[in-house]
């Protein structure tokens, strides 16, 4: 009996490293030759455009600033007090971006470094929450301008 | 009787030929091309030594000559000038001299140059007289494979190569899979090399970026291998793709238009496509084109009706390329649709290859680059010319395919690369810079056959009789001596005709 369920065990475990190891390698969703049947996007992984000034790096620069234009320890304290407690204030949307990220399962976070006003950034999450829902997420966020999948795109050659 | 028979056989072809109906004027040849035969307007004399009209007015003004001689070249000056009045010329007296003895007479162009030409080489003052032709090189480069290129003819590429042979200058950019930069026909030619994404630069394991850098831009005319579009060029090797399924991600793609914008390029080729479109793609084109950035992508491979739904292509500010065949027909894979904007060939393409050698492959991943090369060809003309510019003159300038008009399959049709070229330095009915003066004047106009600076001499020329590699009037002093002497035969007089008065 102790046998059976030590069998059992090590053939469960077996199973959940292939699984594993098969979600990390397929980690595209093949397309085919031509494509466009299928969703096509890389797991794990979505872009997210803020607008401009609006993106968590801009956001914790210009909090440190407004900070350091504070003269004295008083005025630094009242001002992140006063901060605090308004719901528009640079403070205040770093917060929600980033508990949106943790929401969202976001453990890697890449500034694409696109030219143009407002960041573009590649987000790399742990997987546990569908595209549908880290949209759902990101949509909710007045300083998002767009979010969407990092869509897969094939080369354009039928015949090899 | 023999010679009774001949010399009345050789009559009555002469009549023939008298009565064969002559074109009045006859500028353009109608060629595949159709490029001018000659300069309108302008003719080209060379009078006998003496005999020239502004020669016999000096001779007339002249104190030291007698008043008989004076008064005969005042006469004879005087009959040039009315025959030369009769004739539209504008210039008698103020002719430019070609070279030596060689007038270049201008027109008014009542009188057109054929006829004007065959009148004056009746004067007895007139040693020659022909219309100012234009010479066309057609540009064959050297590279053993080159005659399998059937893509690079079909596009006119050998004539267009005339007006420019492209620009190293111009920066044109790969995003594919990569560039195997150490092909023999692909060394030098690669002027920046980097990766995105997962990928690291300098490498190729699919061979699809290398064979579409060799149809942008392979080292040409170096006996070797294939010909690219542009003989210079420098490619940008953007490698977005590094897997063994040619697959390339958003964050990739966006990333390398992003640096193929700021690092100078002029032209971008995608070679690449899927179901979707994407906000951060849009927005990193629209800045791209809008810095002056010209973006060429495939228009699909899922066959008719899925181009509006394959993206980059399908954005409208990105000129989406269907593939045709050798025949000009649609490629059977071609994606269709209202975003496809042109056609350029994409069946069995034959360019470099990932191992070092060349592959013949198909896909509209193929045609696209052939239209990006165009496009590097434009900027090397013009390099200030604006991207909607550029899809304009590539629409307007090719060659209506299919249904009548911009259809799904086809666009505005295949590329014509001369036609484009020649809209870019605004001179689309302009030929080339003809070269003046003939330096081996014909003793006969031979204005229905568009002379070939590089003819093949001898008497491999069919008509070419006094083997001198020209086909004109005096083959034909030498066959009615010949075929009087019986030395030569009707067949070879009806050659002769055949050629000379083609098409008339």
């Amino acid at each position: 009996m102790a046998r059976k369920s030590l069998y059992l065990s090590i053939l469960i475990l077996l199973l959940s490293v292939f699984l594993f190891t098969y979600h990390q390698v397929h980690a595209y969703i093949d397309m085919g030759s031509t494509g466009y049947t299928k969703e096509s996007y890389a797991k794990n992984q979505f872009i997210v455009k803020f607008k401009p000034g609006l993106d968590p790096k801009s956001l914790k620069s210009k909090i440190a600033r407004e900070i350091n234009n504070q003269t004295d320890l008083i005025s630094k304290i009242r001002f992140i007090v006063k901060n605090f407690r308004n719901p528009s204030s640079s403070e205040k949307q770093l917060r929600s971006i980033l508990n949106a990220q943790k929401s969202a399962g976001v453990i890697k976070v890449e500034d694409m470094g696109l030219t143009g006003p407002g960041k573009t950034y590649l987000m790399t999450t742990d997987g546990t929450k569908t595209h549908d829902q880290i949209k759902s997420i990101y949509d909710k966020i007045p300083q998002v301008d767009y979010v969407e999948p990092n869509y897969i795109y094939t080369i354009q050659q039928p015949t090899l | 009787m023999k010679n009774t028979l001949i010399i009345s056989i050789v009559l009555l072809l002469t009549a023939q030929l008298i009565c064969i109906p002559r074109p009045s004027y006859a500028v353009y040849e109608e060629t595949t091309e159709f490029k001018p035969v000659f300069v309108p307007n302008e003719i080209i004399v060379k009078y006998k030594p003496g005999m020239a009209p502004l020669d016999l007015k000096t001779q007339a003004e002249s104190l030291s000559t007698s008043n008989t001689n004076k008064s005969s070249a005042l006469e004879s000056y005087n009959q040039a000038k009315l025959l030369n009045q009769s004739l539209g010329i504008v210039n008698t007296d103020t002719p430019a001299e070609v070279v030596d003895g060689v007038v270049l007479y201008q027109t008014n162009g009542q009188v057109g140059v054929e006829d004007a030409v065959n009148r004056l080489y009746l004067d007895d003052s007139v040693e020659y007289a022909e219309p100012n032709y234009y010479y066309y090189s057609l540009v064959t480069p050297n590279d053993q494979q080159f005659s399998q290129q059937w893509d690079m003819k079909k596009i006119n590429l050998p004539s267009a190569w005339d007006k420019t042979k492209g620009s190293s200058s111009i920066k044109a950019a790969v995003i594919d899979t990569g560039v195997m930069s150490n092909h023999s026909d692909l060394t030098g030619k690669i002027v920046d090399q980097k990766g995105f994404g997962l990928c690291s630069p300098g490498a190729d394991i699919k061979g699809h970026g290398t064979h579409v850098a060799g149809t942008i831009g392979a080292k040409t005319n170096n006996t070797t291998g294939v010909a690219g579009v542009n003989w210079d060029v420098g490619i940008m090797d953007l490698r977005a793709s590094c897997d063994s399924r040619g697959s390339f991600d958003l964050n990739s793609i966006t990333r390398a238009i992003d640096y193929a914008m700021n690092n100078g390029a002029k032209v971008i080729n995608m070679s690449l496509g899927g179901p979707r479109g994407s906000r951060a793609m849009a927005d990193i084109i629209t800045q791209a084109v809008s810095s002056g950035v010209t973006i060429v992508a495939a228009s699909g491979n899922a066959g008719p009706g899925t181009a509006d739904n394959n993206f980059p292509g399908a954005y409208p500010n990105v000129i989406s390329v269907g593939s045709t065949t050798i025949n000009d027909q649609i490629s059977s894979f071609s994606s269709t649709g209202s975003t496809v904007d042109v056609s350029a060939p994409g069946s069995n393409i034959l360019s470099t290859w990932n191992n070092g050698s060349y592959r013949s492959i198909s896909g509209t991943s193929m045609a696209s680059p052939h239209v990006a090369g165009v496009v590097a060809l434009m900027y090397a003309l013009n390099p200030s010319i604006r991207p909607s510019e550029v899809k304009s003159i590539l629409e307007s300038t090719a060659v209506d395919l299919g249904t009548p008009g911009r259809d799904n399959a086809f666009g505005a049709g295949r590329i014509d690369a001369l036609a484009a070229l020649n809209k870019v330095s605004g001179s689309g009915s302009t030929p080339p810079t003809p070269i003046v003066g003939n330096p081996t004047p014909t003793p006969y106009p031979n204005i229905t056959n568009n002379p070939q600076p590089t003819g093949t001499g001898g008497c491999t020329v069919l008509g070419d009789y006094d083997c001198n590699g020209v086909v004109d009037k005096a083959d034909y002093t030498k066959l009615l001596t010949d075929l009087i002497a019986g030395t030569a035969t009707i067949k070879k007089f009806e050659e002769w005709r055949r050629v000379m008065y083609a098409g008339q």
